[in-house]
């Protein structure tokens, strides 16, 4: 899958007197898994609700599936949604709600069907196909809420906090559900669960007062392929034993935040991927750090998503030119 | 042609969700009891009329209200009282020919209908956009598909209603007044029922036209029957102030309320009835499309 699925260039929308977005941008290539991170208010749900089209800019340009502003009556079926805080019909029966639903988006006959019947598999409500929407839990009408995103497999999934409302076990299964379909559809999800997007996606973007702090691979964001993170009991490193065996590497000492109560010190390793692997990298400085008693605790793969949300959003915002 | 396919699916699904919500069941509890109390008082005044016109003229009394109905139904008062209902002379002349009690029922269809449709039909839309879940379908259809789709839906629960509202009518006039033709008051009840329903369509775009301006259900219905009521007054008005240097203003705002159609639907010439149908269903998709130039254009 190749190409873009999602532009939105220089968006700008206003409620009244507060302003939205603010200039943001957003690419989101085809066949990914893309996360969207953001404080509350910071514009995530405004820029789902205009990539949809049920919400319309201000100001910027917008271009979904190469076909400008979303619409329904031209493109039904190529995109969905799941809405923040939009509830379901309560008086519907489940399976004949989510055959409209099928049936408007362009399906027909047995194609809808099937479509219902595999969503509601997916979704493991298949023995809730007769019940009426307002007998499920809250956790289910969830799950019938990100069923009907998937109904003939549209090519631009947008879910605006998928996860709120589930039960742990659910929101791993809804984490492996939309992992499964990576590279099928392209997916942008909405969260404040940082550790969630942080597994499951490919890129992830970061916006705050509704412009775009960040844009990048999450291995870019989190440092997967070039870093590593140590945790130490003592703030005493060996930093020049450390950087006389890896003249290469970059090691960078920080206090620990509350986060990490317990530890005197995360050290942060930047190597050269191309010249050196993480395993060789931590064979030096593991044993390192346990020669010069510095109290190894714990090994990480880059940094987390979480710290480098918090360092890029604490960033002040570029002036514009 | 997805436009229509649309409409059709809005439309089907419209009817299924208000049966399984039991808001079909609601109103048609509402049409037909509201139909049944009506004719039932006007049966008891009846009876009430020929007792005292009995007694004035030194008969013996009627033990049953419709003893003296037809006699009633040729007397030079009970024609101008037709008159003030109906409106016009010409048209009551050409109504002679229908069953009386046939009569009465399309008047209280006339009457009726419109509060009843506010009633039902205006928190129809509102109540899906202050919920959230008209966001589910407006990414699968235009918002005006959805619309008519809706419009359709509601105004076929409304046809059944009436029918059913006149069936039940002729019931209860069938066993109060025992020497009714049954046969041409059941025709001409039907009749009227289907007219009332062209009739209530221009009241149903009004309904639905308010009920996308706002978010608020109970809102909408304030709003729609503060819309049935202006418009009743316009009607009157522009009904009664033909004359003078206003009058072509006044003719006017009369073709753009639903009472300025009305009189057509009593005639029995088809001609007039079927340009007054066209009339009333384009003022209702007027109407409703008056409020959805709003609901087309705002953020959800």
């Amino acid at each position: 899958m190749a190409g873009t699925a999602l532009e939105m260039t220089g968006l700008e929308k206003r409620y009244g007197k507060r302003r939205a977005l603010a200039g943001l941008d957003l690419r989101v290539g085809r066949g990914v898994l893309f996360g969207l991170v953001g404080s509350n208010g910071a514009g995530k749900t405004t820029t789902l609700s205009i990539a949809a089209g049920i919400t319309k800019p201000n100001r910027g340009s917008v271009n979904v599936l190469g076909e400008g502003l979303f619409d329904a009556a031209r493109s039904a079926g190529r995109l969905s949604l799941i809405p923040q805080g939009a509830a379901l019909p309560p008086h519907a029966v489940v399976r004949d709600l989510l055959m409209f639903y099928a049936r408007l988006q362009g399906l027909r006959g047995s194609d809808a069907l099937g479509s219902v019947v595999e969503v509601l598999e997916w979704a493991r409500l298949s023995d809730r196909a007769k019940s009426s929407v307002r007998s499920l839990s809250h956790g289910m009408q969830r799950r019938i809420a990100i069923a009907q995103a998937f109904l003939g497999d549209p090519e631009l999934v947008l879910l605006d906090e998928p996860m709120s409302g589930l039960d742990p076990r659910e929101v791993v299964r809804t984490r492996n559900m939309l992992v499964e379909r990576k590279g099928r559809q392209t997916i942008v999800v909405s969260s404040h669960n940082l550790s969630e997007i942080e597994r499951m996606c490919d890129e992830a973007a970061f916006i705050e007062e509704g412009r775009t702090v960040r844009q990048d691979s999450m291995e870019s964001i989190t440092g997967r392929r070039h870093a590593i993170t140590y945790l130490l009991e003592s703030d005493a490193v060996p930093l020049e034993r450390l950087g006389e065996l890896l003249p290469d590497a970059r090691f960078s000492p920080d206090p620990p935040g509350e986060a990490v109560a317990g530890c005197g010190c995360v050290l942060r390793c930047e190597y050269d991927s191309s010249r050196k692997t993480a395993a060789e990298v931590n064979a030096v400085v593991v044993g390192c750090l346990l020669e010069s008693g510095a109290g190894l605790v714990e090994v990480r793969r880059g940094c987390e998503l979480e710290s480098a949300y918090l360092e890029a959003s604490d960033r002040p915002f570029p002036v514009p030119s | 042609m997805k436009l229509v396919r649309d409409i059709f699916l809005v439309a089907r699904h419209e009817l299924a969700d208000s049966v399984k919500s039991r808001r079909a069941a609601v109103v048609l509890i509402l049409y037909v009891s509201v139909a049944l109390l009506a004719c039932n008082g006007f049966i008891t005044v009846l009876h009430r009329i020929e007792v005292e016109l009995s007694k004035t003229l030194g008969l013996p009394e009627a033990s049953e209200p419709g003893t003296v109905i037809n006699t009633l139904w040729q007397s030079k008062q009970f024609r101008r009282m037709m008159k003030e209902l109906v409106g016009s002379r010409e048209v009551v002349e050409q109504l002679m020919s229908v069953h009386p009690m046939a009569l009465i029922y399309g008047w209280l269809v006339f009457s009726l209908t419109p509060p009843l449709v506010m009633l039902t039909a205006s928190p129809r839309i509102s109540e899906e956009l202050g919920s959230g879940s008209i966001k589910y379908v407006f990414l699968r259809t235009s918002r005006s598909a959805w619309c008519v789709g809706k419009f359709i839906g509601q105004g076929l629960m409304t046809v059944v209603a009436l029918t059913l509202s006149a069936s039940a009518t002729w019931c209860l006039v069938r066993y109060r007044l025992t020497g009714m033709e049954g046969l041409a008051a059941a025709q001409g009840m039907i009749v009227y029922s289907w007219k009332g329903w062209l009739y209530s369509l221009s009241f149903l775009g009004l309904a639905l036209g308010v009920s996308q301006l706002t978010r608020s259900p109970n809102r909408a219905m304030a709003v729609g029957f503060g819309a049935w009521m202006g418009v009743t007054i316009l009607g009157v008005m522009s009904h009664n102030l033909t004359d003078g240097s206003w009058g072509p203003l006044w003719q006017g705002v009369n073709m753009l309320v639903p009472m300025g159609h009305r009189l057509d639907l009593w005639r029995v010439d088809i001609a007039h009835q079927l340009e007054s149908a066209a009339f009333l269903v384009a003022l209702g998709f007027v109407y409703m499309f008056t409020g959805h130039a709003f609901l087309a254009r705002r953020d959800l």
